[in-house]
């Protein structure tokens, strides 16, 4: 079985919520989807998706992972696809770096190897823990009570953990957290998301004025290793990482300086499912709790995002992204149902969802 | 974004030098005598991308940036188009002189990407140099040489045919040379440095460069087996930690180079005793600013370390060579250009090259070098 085109499709998938406001001032209106089919020499295809969270977020952008794929290719072509370490080193020979470029690839590839054996990626993956999988919600950074309003919108949708979105001033970022949690209800898990915009003094500032009996996981609050490192000696918050850990060897450093008890793990960022499964084990074998998400993306991101996660064990799994309430797109014919705030790998081979072309419309580049 | 530090005062009220085209042209620079061999890749030719700034008043500034290959550092030539495509559009209408508020234009389009951010940063301070008549050494504190030391880089090679090039190039006038090593059997390896050590003249400087591609295990061991020699060990493994376990358990200085990420990353080496000199890389930097900053940090901590980047035409090398006139001579390791294995100058009036060892700094205003623009053919991509 060998690799043997590469189509690429360009799809705009506009935020469902008008403008998204992030930390910093970066506004987001809509998101460049960058969406991979690969095709075999049996006649097969598979699916991927890699969609950045604007230009701004990290150091990953549309037009960049249009770029790394154009350079991915030719080593690509040709590959077993179900050899997916061995498709992974072949990227990595060709291009240092860019994982958010060689995700969709890696993420057809388990599409194709699952089609081959008429097995679901997750099964490929470890096998299904048959969990079902609780979304999180994201609320972005507005007045308090808005976002306690947000909150409750997605409560009554069956959501059972929210991602609180600050970083602003720590007196309003205190409110917001006081009033996103006022009606927290039993087993309902809350994510306060700086998005690395604090300083460890504000962070610090911000932490001393909740209450306490407040019960969060504090994420991504400093832009660097060293300042969350400095506000994790003087805080007993729960730390969870994930723009600071992106790969294998800063999983292993976040538990090596005992940086965070958990990770948001982003299936573009860190390269696809292959490498998302390696981060996968040293997390567990470290003892850190997984949130399985992505930057942001359709149908086919999210499909990713489910089998993944799916194979976490439920005590070491926290929630998954639930990318596409972002966005106001369908790319699938069969997208995986959320039944109460809750989603569950499909049983058909690969990621068991198919792209609908008459929203992808015609490939912007082909690689055979 | 900070508006009212773009919006604040005009320096100068009698020049234009609002920012009214960019133009992005893609050259390729073959490389001369053979592929240019490291651990881990062999190239024919590279593939640069230029940038040349046009301002209201008529003024032209150029910029470059030139992935020495993907394989080097997470850098690829049409990733850095990509980039640009990304930020320019955002920098048209700006004065061009103010290099900082362009910057942070930059990073409001675009998280990361130094290697494309560096472009434009090195065609700003050509720009600001040449409305002000004057050099950018001398907009960067001063030149304190008018000729920079180089050095070179004996490219991974049979151990003779090193040794044979190691005696050639001090004759030819280089005081320091760098042996890249790895991506074969660390026998072999050891064996080149073996044969290269005896043919060093006194004061002449040996940096072996594995290029990332030892294990920790292959560098201590190498190490162990050279405890006689005086060498600098650059870049022996890949990730920050795996050098830092080298660095705490050989004799020899430690010398980072594709590590050294940001500046975060220096001061992290630095202060954590890692390493004990650097390479540092001007594109990598984000241009000539991110790489005064790291100049004056290793000035304040007393460390070695070069002035280069991976590869590049007179552009880089001129922008190179202008940051290495204002480090102290006591500190430079040495600006490495790409220009002994090229064989072109953008600009045949002023090149910028190597001779007994050493690189005069270009005497024009701005970089000093006036690229003939014809010879990159028509531009790949244009702003206004």
């Amino acid at each position: 079985m060998k690799i043997t085109q590469i189509d690429v499709f360009a799809v705009e998938l506009p935020y469902s919520g008008g403008v998204y406001l992030l930390s910093g001032g970066r506004e987001y209106r809509s998101f460049d989807a960058t969406i991979v089919r690969l095709r075999s020499d049996d006649g097969l295809e598979g699916w991927g998706e890699s969609t950045p969270f604007g230009s701004t977020y990290i150091a990953s952008h549309p037009l960049g992972v249009r770029a790394a794929i154009e350079q991915l290719a030719p080593s690509v072509l040709g590959q077993d696809p179900r050899q997916v370490d061995r498709v992974n080193d072949a990227m990595d020979d060709a291009l240092v770096g860019h994982a958010d470029g060689k995700a969709p690839i890696d993420i057809a590839c388990w599409d194709l190897f699952g089609k081959a054996v008429e097995m679901p990626a997750c099964e490929l993956l470890g096998g299904s823990t048959r969990a079902p999988l609780a979304a999180i919600s994201s609320i972005y950074a507005a007045d308090p009570e808005e976002m306690r309003a947000r909150v409750a919108h997605y409560r009554e949708r069956g959501y059972g953990g929210h991602s609180i979105k600050i970083g602003d001033d720590p007196s309003l970022d205190a409110a917001r957290i006081e009033a996103a949690l006022a009606d927290r209800r039993a087993g309902e898990f809350f994510l306060v998301d700086a998005n690395g915009a604090m300083t460890a003094e504000a962070a610090l500032r911000m932490l001393r004025m909740l209450p306490s009996g407040l019960d969060f996981v504090l994420e991504a609050p400093c832009r660097t290793w060293r300042e969350t490192l400095s506000l994790r000696r003087r805080t007993d918050v729960p730390i969870l990482l994930d723009e600071l850990v992106n790969d294998t060897a800063s999983a292993i450093q976040a538990i090596a300086d005992d940086a965070a008890d958990a990770i948001g793990l982003k299936v573009s960022s860190v390269g696809g499912l292959t490498p998302g499964r390696r981060v996968r084990e040293i997390c567990i074998a470290g003892g850190l709790t997984v949130s399985v998400q992505d930057t942001t993306g359709s149908d086919i991101a999210f499909a990713a995002v489910v089998h993944l996660a799916q194979t976490v064990p439920p005590r070491y799994l926290r929630c998954i992204l639930e990318a596409r309430e972002m966005v106001t797109k369908t790319t699938v014919s069969d997208p995986i149902p959320l039944v109460d705030g809750h989603a569950t790998a499909p049983a058909t081979p690969g990621l068991g969802v198919t792209p609908r072309l008459d929203v992808l419309g015609e490939p912007i580049a082909t690689y055979t | 974004m900070n508006t009212s530090m773009v919006s604040l005062g005009a320096l100068d009220t009698r020049q234009d030098t609002r920012i009214a085209e960019v133009r992005v042209y893609r050259h390729e620079l073959s490389v001369a005598g053979g592929p240019y061999a490291m651990g881990h890749s062999a190239l024919d030719a590279l593939d640069s991308t230029l940038v040349e700034i046009h301002t209201e008043d008529g003024l032209v500034g150029y910029g470059e940036t030139c992935p020495v290959g993907p394989v080097y550092q997470p850098h690829h030539a049409s990733g850095a188009r990509a980039a640009l495509a990304e930020m320019i559009p955002h920098l048209i209408g700006h004065d061009a002189r103010r290099i900082l508020p362009a910057r942070v234009l930059m990073d409001g389009a675009l998280t990361g990407h130094e290697y494309a951010k560096a472009a434009i940063d090195i065609a700003l301070w050509d720009l600001l140099g040449k409305s002000c008549g004057m050099r950018v050494c001398d907009l960067l504190g001063g030149a304190l040489a008018e000729r920079v030391p180089s050095y070179y880089s004996i490219t991974v090679a049979e151990p003779d045919e090193a040794a044979e090039r190691a005696v050639a190039k001090q004759a030819e006038g280089f005081r320091r040379l760098q042996l890249k090593v790895g991506g074969r059997p660390i026998e072999t390896d050891l064996e080149a440095i073996r044969k290269v050590a005896p043919v060093l003249k006194p004061g002449v400087r040996l940096a072996v460069d594995a290029n990332r591609t030892w294990t920790a295990s292959e560098a201590i061991s190498i190490s162990r087996q050279c405890a006689d020699l005086m060498l600098v060990l650059e870049q022996p493994c890949n990730s920050f930690e795996e050098n830092a376990t080298v660095s705490a358990r050989v004799a020899h200085p430690v010398f980072l180079d594709e590590a050294i990420v940001d500046l975060r990353a220096l001061v992290r080496a630095i202060t954590e005793g890692v390493a004990q000199g650097f390479g540092l890389k001007l594109t990598r930097a984000g241009g000539v600013s991110g790489m005064r900053a790291l100049r004056d940090v290793c000035d304040a901590y007393h460390v070695p370390h070069t002035c280069d980047d991976a590869w590049g035409g007179d552009v880089i090398a001129a922008a190179c060579v202008h940051i290495a006139a204002t480090v102290r001579p006591r500190l430079l390791q040495g600006a490495w250009i790409a220009a002994p294995h090229l064989a072109e100058h953008y600009d045949a009036e002023h090149p910028i090259a190597v001779r007994d060892g050493s690189i005069a700094v270009p005497t024009g205003a701005g970089l000093g070098v006036d690229p003939n623009t014809e010879d990159w053919g028509p531009p790949v991509a244009s702003y206004s």
